[in-house]
């Protein structure tokens, strides 16, 4: 079965090409979603295995999307990923691919790299 | 032969015109005369060492005032005197008693002599003086004193008859009294002013005194022409012949040899001396104006070079600023496009391309991970202000950024030498951020030296306690540090090719960069000297002025970290 994963990004280019990028592998389901504030309504609906969260989007901040689903019960347990342009892919290694206890990647950032973190994850959470 | 007999004529009455010209005033009785014929050989002596008066020159024949009057009184009788020569005064004095000399040519008159001599008329007069170094002022004050006279001279026995307790020193000459006086060996010479003047001008001797001897002023000794007591003609023929020298011819001697004595008034001593003082406190006045001015220009010189300095930092500093506000603006808004690259990228990697095609997406990728590269250098700038101090030792930074490079150091086959000093005290520091600075400044020394074509590359890595230099401090211009305190001093030597002189001013310049295209992004050295900076450190970067074992030049750059200990100074 296809895991099923939110791409939520005001770039849509950039989620429209991932999106690609991850469906070619034919392991993942992939909906995108391009404003922070609409974030949670898509979760619910979609009910994603994985979430890639953009940090700095113009209506809302990743965080304040990621703490609004950690309030909801239903979906406080779905795993999800920063992607950030405030920070160096090097300082992202540096500290372990987590700020304050996150997982997040760097852009830009590899495919193959996208695609390893999301399999670390999801194996994580299976076990 | 008419013609010749009338010359003749002419000759004889010049001859005639010529006698009667010098018999004019001049008339010897027969008496006179006969006398003359009688004796047509008359001896003389002439003082031989009584300058001006008379004396033997180096060529050893006689000159002076009695010579030349002499001469005067031989032309006026036309007759020849018979020089005897004797050097000793005083033989000259015993051959005349005995009658082996017939004429004196310059005697002063006294008792003693009087009883042996007759005398002319003088026709010279002699101011007598004391000359000494002390100044005396009166023939008394000479008692107990050591005074030199010539031997036999009129002073001789002027000075044995006063009845004073002085010790006579007799001396050959003036000269020689006075060069005895000028050394100290004897308190005073008496002598005549002109003899002394003469001596004394013709010595360059100019620190002694003569005043005039007290007890003859106004009353000078006079010479005459000494005669043999049994020949009282010859004195009235020569005192004829005296009394018709013409006053020209008297005033033409005194010119010769007499010449004005006056001391001019910056001749004076007192003046000179004065003049001395005055010339040391004006010389005083001009050095301090001169020095006060001179080190008014070094402050105002100090003054405008700290200025200069000032600005520049201050210039540098709203560089940095002013990129680091850009840079994290930037880095987020080229990121976001970079990452749509990369994404596409990496979809096109994915589908069936032609070679071309993948060899294209592989440059792509490249330069997206330049652009990214230049971004983080970027962001790093915009951070480098947040610091995570610790108390920590900064060998132990060095050993771990060695370690993160060692790679590198192999694959370039440089060999790494390391002098770590193990009494540093540790420091507050960010041993994250001074990890980058060392790690920057090691690839730097690595990259100087792969670019080279030198075979034995070295990275020499030293720490050590020592006292921050005034060169040092001047090249970085940084106002924390005071020249002698103490210091960590860290070094990285390299022997790669070293600064040129454009790159020694811009080193530290941010997107300076002397590295090929895509390999530097001009921002690593900067970055480290602000890193070190808000560390209060200061970072210094030239080639190396350190000399081989052979004594050659090495080559390669020096960078020199220094980090204040508490402030202390070195011991």
């Amino acid at each position: 079965m296809k895991k099923k994963i939110l791409l939520v990004d005001d770039e849509v280019i950039l989620t429209k090409m991932l999106k690609m990028n991850l469906e070619r592998t034919g392991d993942y389901d992939v909906r995108t979603e391009n404003e922070g504030s609409k974030a949670l309504q898509a979760t619910r609906e979609f009910k994603p295995d994985l979430i890639f969260m953009d940090v700095m989007m113009p209506d809302m901040s990743g965080d304040e999307v990621i703490a609004e689903i950690r309030d909801d019960p239903n979906l406080s347990s779905i795993p999800y990923i920063f992607m950030t342009a405030i920070v160096s892919k090097a300082e992202t290694e540096e500290m372990g691919n987590t700020i304050g206890g996150n997982e997040f990647l760097a852009k830009p950032v590899k495919i193959e790299e996208i695609i390893s973190t999301i399999e670390r994850i999801l194996a994580k959470t299976n076990s | 032969m008419i013609q010749l007999k009338y010359i003749n004529i002419v000759c004889v009455f010049i001859f005639c015109m010529a006698i009667t010209g010098i018999a004019q005033s001049f008339e010897l009785n027969a008496e006179e005369q006969d006398w003359l014929k009688q004796h047509p050989i008359i001896t003389i002596a002439y003082n031989n060492n009584f300058p001006p008066y008379g004396w033997k020159n180096n060529e050893g024949s006689y000159q002076g005032i009695s010579i030349d009057y002499l001469k005067l009184i031989e032309n006026q009788l036309n007759i020849k005197f018979t020089q005897i020569k004797q050097d000793d005064w005083s033989k000259v004095l015993t051959e005349f008693k005995a009658g082996n000399i017939d004429i004196l040519a310059a005697v002063a008159k006294n008792n003693t002599r009087q009883k042996f001599m007759l005398f002319t008329k003088p026709y010279i007069s002699v101011q007598g003086v004391i000359v000494s170094i002390k100044e005396y002022k009166k023939l008394s004050a000479l008692n107990g004193e050591k005074v030199g006279v010539v031997n036999d001279s009129y002073w001789d026995d002027l000075i044995s008859q006063y009845d004073k307790d002085i010790q006579i020193v007799r001396v050959n000459n003036t000269q020689t009294g006075i060069e005895l006086v000028s050394i100290g060996a004897i308190d005073a010479m008496v002598s005549d002013l002109a003899s002394v003047s003469y001596i004394v001008q013709k010595e360059s001797v100019s620190h002694l005194k003569f005043v005039p001897v007290p007890v003859l002023k106004n009353k000078k000794i006079e010479l005459s022409i000494g005669i043999k007591k049994d020949w009282p003609l010859l004195k009235s023929i020569l005192e004829k012949a005296i009394n018709n020298i013409n006053q020209n011819e008297i005033k033409k001697i005194h010119n010769k040899w007499l010449k004005v004595q006056e001391v001019s008034f910056w001749q004076d001593t007192q003046f000179q001396y004065n003049m001395l003082f005055l010339f040391l406190i004006i010389s005083t006045i001009i050095a301090l104006i001169l020095f006060w001015n001179h080190s008014l220009k070094m402050q105002v010189l100090r003054r405008s070079e700290e200025l200069d300095k000032a600005r520049v930092q201050l210039i540098h500093a709203e560089k940095m600023e002013s990129i680091g506000r850009l840079s994290a603006g930037v880095a987020h808004e080229v990121k976001n496009p970079l990452a749509i690259l990369q994404m596409s990228v990496d979809y096109l990697k994915g589908e069936d391309n032609s070679e071309i095609i993948s060899t294209v997406l592989d440059d792509m990728d490249d330069a997206i991970a330049r652009a990214d590269k230049v971004i983080k250098s970027l962001l790093d700038f915009s951070r480098e202000k947040e610091l995570q101090m610790t108390q920590a030792s900064i060998n132990n930074v060095i050993t771990k950024s060695l370690r993160l490079i060692e790679h590198e150091l192999k694959q370039h086959n440089i060999k790494l030498t390391i002098a770590l000093s193990d009494t540093l005290p540790d420091i507050k520091m960010d041993t994250n951020r001074l990890q980058q600075v060392f790690i920057n400044l090691l690839m730097n020394a690595i990259q100087a030296m792969a670019s080279g074509k030198n075979n034995s590359s070295e990275i020499i890595v030293s720490s050590t306690i020592g006292k921050m230099d005034s060169t040092a401090l001047l090249d970085a211009g940084k106002k924390e540090f005071i020249v002698n305190q103490k210091v960590i001093i860290i070094k990285i030597l390299d022997t790669g090719h070293g600064l040129d002189e454009k790159n020694k001013q811009n080193v530290f310049e941010p997107f300076y960069t002397t590295k090929p295209v895509g390999e530097g992004t001009g921002l690593g050295l900067s970055v480290s000297k602000t890193i070190i900076g808000l560390h209060h450190g200061m970072i210094t970067m030239k080639n190396r002025n350190d000399t081989k074992a052979n004594d050659q030049k090495c080559k390669g750059v020096e960078v020199a970290i220094y980090f204040a200990i508490n402030g202390e100074e070195y011991q």
